[in-house]
């Protein structure tokens, strides 16, 4: 146990509701930041409709992705990372979205994934 | 022979919505549901081909759908919000209804 812990990135690509890997990813995030894992999430794509707020979901019988993801800072998931060109090619700002989140450039992703140990993609 | 086209897929991630503008025609309409309605934000690449499309045919997005997913902004002005139960009468005015999955 005095290993320090492996550095995971979860990439979250997918739109909220279309499938069920936004809710599987949080699962794992919420799961590994409550094991002390240095987690961290980012966000590219139609990932990035996740974190918008206002969302509700109730007449399509399904879970505030929202409300889940406003949860991170509470389980001490600081580390949330979105792609400037994916909010800019979706009309979104930084603050559009229901949690703190760092706006990265092309560059900082690239070294962003190159300091994992391991990374998940949902 | 109206058709009624559904669009499930999100138009900023998939080709979905640009194969079904290859081959629209006059009397058609178009329904944005689940992921589609994303193409119903106005600050987004989708904006220029669906109001182009609007000077022929009819574009409608679920309401339902876009409440769930937070676009309660501002949406393209030529779309038209649709409930559910107007979703079905729209099925039932055109012939057929091409889902492009």
């Amino acid at each position: 146990m005095s290993q320090p812990s492996k550095k995971i990135l979860v990439v979250n690509r997918k739109s909220p509701y279309g499938s069920l890997r936004s809710r599987e990813a949080i699962d794992t995030l919420l799961v590994a930041s409550a094991y002390g894992v240095d987690v961290s999430a980012l966000y590219l794509d139609d990932g990035v409709f996740q974190l918008v707020k206002s969302q509700h979901p109730e007449q399509i019988q399904s879970k505030n992705i929202a409300k889940m993801v406003s949860a991170f800072e509470m389980y001490d998931l600081k580390n949330i990372y979105v792609d400037e060109q994916s909010i800019a090619y979706r009309g979104l700002q930084a603050q559009d979205f229901v949690t703190p989140v760092k706006v990265l450039n092309t560059d900082q992703i690239k070294s962003l994934l190159h300091q994992q140990d391991q990374i998940l993609s949902f | 022979m109206m058709i009624l086209h559904l669009i499930n897929q999100s138009p900023l991630q998939h080709g979905t919505l640009d194969s079904c503008l290859r081959f629209i025609e006059p009397e058609d309409s178009i329904l944005l549901i689940e992921d589609g309605v994303y193409g119903a934000s106005p600050h987004t690449p989708c904006r220029e081909a669906l109001e182009l499309a609007s000077r022929s045919i009819k574009l409608y997005a679920l309401e339902a759908d876009l409440s769930a997913r937070g676009l309660n902004k501002p949406l393209l002005p030529c779309i038209t919000l649709v409930s559910y139960a107007e979703f079905v009468e729209l099925s039932a005015s055109h012939d057929t209804v091409q889902s492009w999955l």
